[in-house]
């Protein structure tokens, strides 16, 4: 009875420690699960396929945005002038989804680094330039059109332009970590595949020509 | 859990000396936690079989009493005992099971200190104090891209007013960073205008979120070829020369100005990562660069406004704050009405 006390102490002690333990695992438990990313799967870093996809892919749409605007603007065609609707108003706002990730990931909206560097296990376009961008002479060579010839050269480029899209959203598909950037890429895949095809109908009923793809 | 071991050591049926005392105390405790299971068990126990009520109401009836005589356990005290403490067993961490089946020691033996506990803990304190920091460590370095408060020399300015205005405008800064301005943006698409364009037309830009790089005429041109092939092909980003700049290169984000000697400062860099399109510094987010007309046919600076805050004749600041003069021409002007969001 006399060795009670001590008794006493050392199971206070063995429960504090038990205490300290518990608690240590615990924010151990923490910073891992933030080290790891656990259950936060889509919080892409600087330098991943997401975020690259997300910048080149913004600035491939701001092009083709312009380019629909410009058409919808100066076409007599109303099937023409719906497509350029269609186009200019689905892309941009696809380029603010994509450009709402990175900022939701911290990441700067547009950085210095070489276009399509993300798409490094693509040998044929890693390192840029983006595929099925229109050239500034072909685009200034549209602005001077008009008619008939607006609308098939638009048509044209427009389904180079939509072609090389879709290289760089099937990539994503394939290589992209964050759902939400898989998703909005398949379905970029999903609908500019079926448009290329409704383009082509198009200009052939326009007596135009596909330009070579890119 | 120490004390369990004992506990189940003394299930043998020594009670005696000290190793007695702690399993009374554990039933002590126990059964006060457990009197109420302890009593319906024992109730149901009853009804179910009459015969064998006897033995089951003994713990039920002694839960009160149990206290003083704890010291001499009845064999049914000891059952109780043990049956607490595999329950315990069940629902804590295994400790360690050093005395299972083992008698203990008749003389005891001053406890030594828990120097396994006493370790465990200190390592799992250092982990958790090594992850946690690291882990901050590494959320920090993600947001450094993005972050102005680096630039060493940024100069800052907040402006309210976004006003649109036919009117030329009097700027306080120059090159200005912010403020009323033309209805129409400089188009901002990775273009490097070849001759100085008007402030109010860039201004627009800036509210847009591009970067305007200015440039006094008298950089050399190697150094302005390669602010050109930083600016040319990318997004949201300009450049052009400004006459009478107050240093060689200045760069310009609304609410955001940095001037810089040479083409090879870094913080050129690091200012267009920052601030190019920052959601900080865009008043109007998801507004367009593109104005092909203004990239083909860009307006050029009005030769005395420019660069010369203390000459400015061609400017009228009624202009500027007068609404009806803001507000007219916007409803009216065809570029405004379908692409100014």
């Amino acid at each position: 009875m006399t060795r009670q006390p001590a008794g006493r102490q050392r199971r206070w002690l063995v429960g504090v420690l038990a205490g300290v333990i518990a608690v240590g695992l615990l924010l151990s438990g923490g910073a891992l699960a933030v080290l790891t990313g656990v259950g936060d799967p889509s919080m892409p870093a600087e330098g991943s396929v997401d975020a690259g996809f997300a910048r080149d892919m913004s600035t491939h749409h701001q092009q083709a945005v312009s380019m629909a605007g410009l058409v919808r603007d100066r076409s007599t065609d109303p099937d023409v002038q719906l497509l350029a609707y269609d186009v200019e108003f689905t892309q941009n706002s696809q380029v603010g989804m994509m450009q709402g990730w990175l900022q939701a990931w911290g990441l700067p909206v547009n950085t210095l680094a070489p276009q399509m560097s993300w798409m490094s296990g693509h040998q044929d376009m890693a390192g840029g330039p983006m595929p099925g961008m229109a050239t500034p002479d072909q685009l200034a060579e549209l602005r001077t059109l008009s008619g008939a010839e607006l609308d098939v050269r638009f048509l044209q480029l427009m389904i180079v332009h939509h072609q090389g899209g879709l290289a760089m959203a099937e990539y994503a598909v394939a290589n992209a970590n964050a759902d939400v950037v898989r998703r909005l890429a398949q379905t970029i895949v999903d609908s500019q595949s079926a448009e290329v095809l409704t383009m082509e109908a198009m200009l052939r009923s326009r007596g135009g020509s596909a330009l070579p793809p890119p | 859990m120490a004390k369990r071991a004992t506990g189940q050591g003394s299930g043998t049926g020594k009670s005696t000396g000290k190793s007695g005392a702690k399993p009374s105390d554990d039933a002590a405790t126990a059964s006060t936690n457990e009197q109420t299971a302890a009593v319906s068990d024992a109730a149901s126990a009853a009804k179910a079989s009459p015969g064998k009520a006897t033995a089951a109401t003994v713990p039920a009836s002694k839960p009160p009493l149990s206290k003083a005589p704890a010291s001499k356990a009845p064999a049914s005290k000891a059952a109780a005992s043990k049956a607490a403490a595999s329950k315990a067993a069940a629902s804590k961490p295994a400790g360690k099971p050093k005395s299972r089946g083992r008698k203990p020691p008749p003389v005891v033996l001053a406890k030594p200190k828990p120097w396994g506990w006493i370790a465990a803990a200190l390592a799992v304190v250092v982990f958790a104090v090594a992850a946690i920091g690291y882990a901050l460590l590494q959320a920090q370095e993600q947001e450094d891209l993005a972050d102005p408060s680096n630039i060493e020399g940024l100069q800052t300015k907040s402006f309210v007013s976004a006003q649109h205005t036919d009117q030329a405008v009097a700027y306080e800064d120059t090159p200005p960073f912010g403020g009323a301005h033309d209805l129409a943006w400089a188009d901002c698409t990775g273009t490097v205008y070849p001759i100085p364009i008007r402030d109010e037309n860039a201004v627009h830009s800036l509210e847009h979120g591009a970067v305007w790089i200015t440039y006094n005429p008298d950089l050399p041109q190697q150094q302005v070829d390669t602010l050109a092939n930083l600016v040319d092909g990318e997004a949201f980003i300009m450049m052009s020369p400004y006459p009478g700049l107050a240093s060689p290169i200045s760069l310009q984000t609304w609410g955001n100005q940095l001037f810089v000697q040479s083409s090879a400062d870094p913080r050129i860099v690091q200012f267009i990562t920052a601030l190019r399109q920052n959601p900080a510094n865009t008043p109007e987010p998801g507004a367009t660069c593109d104005n092909p007309e203004f990239a083909q046919n860009p307006i050029p600076a009005e030769p005395d406004g420019v660069g010369d805050p203390s000459a400015p004749a061609t400017s009228d600041p009624a202009a500027t704050t007068d609404p009806a003069a803001t507000t007219d021409p916007a409803a009216t002007t065809d570029p405004a009405a379908t692409t100014a969001p």
